[in-house]
């Protein structure tokens, strides 16, 4: 707030923003759906914004033979007609209203790490990896790293990886009015028939996405997925218990976020366990197709 | 559905240069007027809670800690270049547009991006002008409803709202027309679920929305070649009146607080 008055960047490349964001103080700006309302409420003001408006190299959506690359400036809109990533533009479309979809981004959405952002449960839960580009040059971090480090000083997102989707894909979330407000607890299930992996996360619970571990090698070691999800015992027995799991594991989580006047910690612990079951559910009712759009918001 | 070039298209409009808005330096002690009056004329707004504190722009005085005005710049709204001078660099484009140019059609209510009052189209694109840095849509097309085309749908829109009552104190209603028409643009024959998750990111207070949803889907009727005739025949009386009150709703904002 002292000194010199704030100073608006827009740089036309990476390496321009990257140079930029080196000084001190400076913020990037992406959609602004998050930073613009914080800077009027009060928030700190940075000394310099450098708005990502007219970096299009941040805007690629690529398609790998093992890996999908969205950047950091591909809006919730531009991701939610994305037909290679069924589940990511599943998550997408039930993120707020139209007006936010159609400026908030996947960069933005990092920058913001809030431990209720949908596109971060989705992220964890599909094991992708962060890159980003420093003055001191590019490099690649898993999404829990990231944000277990906080955002570096000067660090831009330039882009997300995550391998493409070869089985059911399935995010669910509870809250309010999706339009106005973040959900109170998430949950992604994401299936490999491939490999046979599923990874799973859940949102709201802790200070960052938490993965489930027990729960999903469980549901690894109890399904074959490769044999359109052929399990022992009945599916229903095979998702209750998946969702005890996810409860237990939510219960003992590192980190929790403190209790809100509508969400006991109690409440969401229960609920992401009922989300867990129910996503699971739907990932074993899904047809064998090796990228299956079943992904929901509830 | 409307997206953004892909970078391979959009290379081409090659942007390499660093533009900074730089910072007024000439401005120390004394601040430019314009910089001084925002602040009056705000509370006539029926949505604005005034526990809404900070002062939307800086208000000239002694306080350091007050934000400078960065140097003008130049908005493109409803297709007509407009000088801002005077704002600081955190401003909104929603803040500009009301109390710099007095376009005071684009509503503002909740300044959170939650109840889409404020909605324009930047670009094209559908977005709340509270979460739009204004400094940042210098280079961009911004459309209020009063830049809607006026041989378009917003009209059509607009006097089906009247007929079927869905303006009861008007607040949010320059709000739904611009999200509504971009919309129809994009989909004229959205199902009515389509239509109610488009326009869930635009809040009414008063009409429980069924009379909102019952003019778009009389408009959508009528795009589709049957439904009821627009404004004219015998409906023109009727929406002569009330057109009167729509004035300084959708219009061109030139009440206060309108
Ligand atoms: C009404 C409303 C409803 C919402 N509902 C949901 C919801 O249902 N689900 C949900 O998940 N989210 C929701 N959000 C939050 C949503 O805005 C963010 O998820 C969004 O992705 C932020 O993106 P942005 O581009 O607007 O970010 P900005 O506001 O531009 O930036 C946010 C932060 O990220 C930083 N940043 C931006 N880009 C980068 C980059 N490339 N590298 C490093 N840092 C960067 C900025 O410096 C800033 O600190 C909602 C927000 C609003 C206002
Ligand atoms: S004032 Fe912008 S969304 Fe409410
Ligand atoms: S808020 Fe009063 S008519 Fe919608």
């Amino acid at each position: 707030m002292k000194g010199a008055p704030p100073v608006l960047y827009r740089p036309g490349t990476v390496g321009e923003a990257v140079r930029l964001l080196a000084q001190p103080d400076a913020e990037p700006l992406a959609g602004g759906t998050d930073l613009v309302p914080a800077l009027r409420a009060g928030a700190p003001r940075p000394r310099a914004i450098v708005s990502l408006r007219r970096v299009l190299e941040l805007r690629v959506r690529g398609v790998g033979a093992d890996a999908l690359t969205v950047g950091a400036a591909v809006t919730y809109t531009e991701l939610a007609e994305w037909s290679p990533a069924p589940g990511l533009a599943a998550v997408a479309r039930c993120v707020g209203s139209l007006q936010v979809r159609n400026a908030g981004t996947v960069g933005g959405a990092l920058g913001s790490a809030n431990p209720r952002g949908d596109l971060l449960t989705f992220l964890t839960a599909a094991d992708a990896q962060v890159l980003l580009c420093s003055a001191r040059g590019p490099r690649v971090a898993s999404v829990a790293e990231f944000l277990a480090g906080g955002r570096r000083r000067g660090d831009l997102v330039t882009a997300v990886r995550l391998p493409p989707a070869r089985g059911p894909q399935v995010f669910f979330k509870i809250g309010g009015r999706q339009a106005a407000y973040p959900a109170l607890v998430s949950c992604a299930v994401v299936v490999d028939r491939l490999t046979g992996r599923v990874g799973a996360a859940v949102g709201g619970i802790a200070t960052a996405p938490l993965r489930v571990t027990a729960a999903e090698e469980f549901a690894a070691s109890e399904v074959d997925w490769s044999a359109r999800g052929a399990f022992r015992g009945s599916a229903q027995a095979v998702a209750r218990r998946f969702g005890e799991l996810v409860s237990a594991a939510a219960r003992q989580a590192p980190a929790q976020l403190p209790a809100g006047q509508r969400d006991p910690v109690d409440y969401r612990c229960h609920a992401v366990g009922v989300l867990a079951a129910r996503a699971l559910a739907r990932c074993l009712a899904a047809p064998a197709q090796p990228s299956m759009p079943v992904g929901v918001g509830a | 559905m409307r997206r953004r070039e892909p970078v391979e298209q959009g290379a081409r409009q090659v942007v390499t240069e660093t533009e900074a808005v730089a910072a007024g330096r000439e401005v120390t002690d004394a601040r430019p007027a314009a910089a001084s009056q925002p602040a009056t004329g705000r509370g006539c707004d029926p949505g604005r809670r005034p526990e809404h504190g900070q002062p939307p722009a800086p208000v000239a005085g002694d306080d350091p800690a007050a934000p400078l005005p960065v140097a003008p710049y130049r908005l493109h709204v409803d297709g007509v270049p407009r000088r801002v001078t005077g704002a600081a660099l955190e401003e909104s484009l929603l803040t500009v547009l009301r109390e710099r140019l007095g376009i005071t059609s684009v509503k503002d209510a909740c300044e959170h991006g939650r109840c889409g009052s404020c909605s324009v189209l930047l670009d094209g694109r559908l977005v709340n002008s509270c979460t739009v840095l204004a400094a940042d849509a210098a280079d961009a097309r911004i459309s209020t409803v009063a830049g809607l085309p006026a041989d378009g749908l917003a009209p059509v829109l607009q006097q089906a709202f009247l007929r079927h009552g869905a303006v009861q104190c008007g607040f949010c209603t320059p709000g739904f027309i611009v999200s509504a028409t971009d919309l129809l643009t994009r989909r004229p024959d959205a199902s009515e679920d389509e239509l109610r998750e488009a326009l869930a990111g635009n809040i009414c207070r008063c009409t429980g929305y069924g009379r909102i949803i019952a003019a778009i889907r009389a408009v959508q009727a009528e795009l589709a070649g049957g439904g009821e005739p627009a404004a004219g025949g015998e409906a023109a009386g009727d929406a002569g009146t009330v057109g009167d009150a729509s004035a300084a709703g959708p219009g061109d904002g030139t009440g206060e607080g309108a």
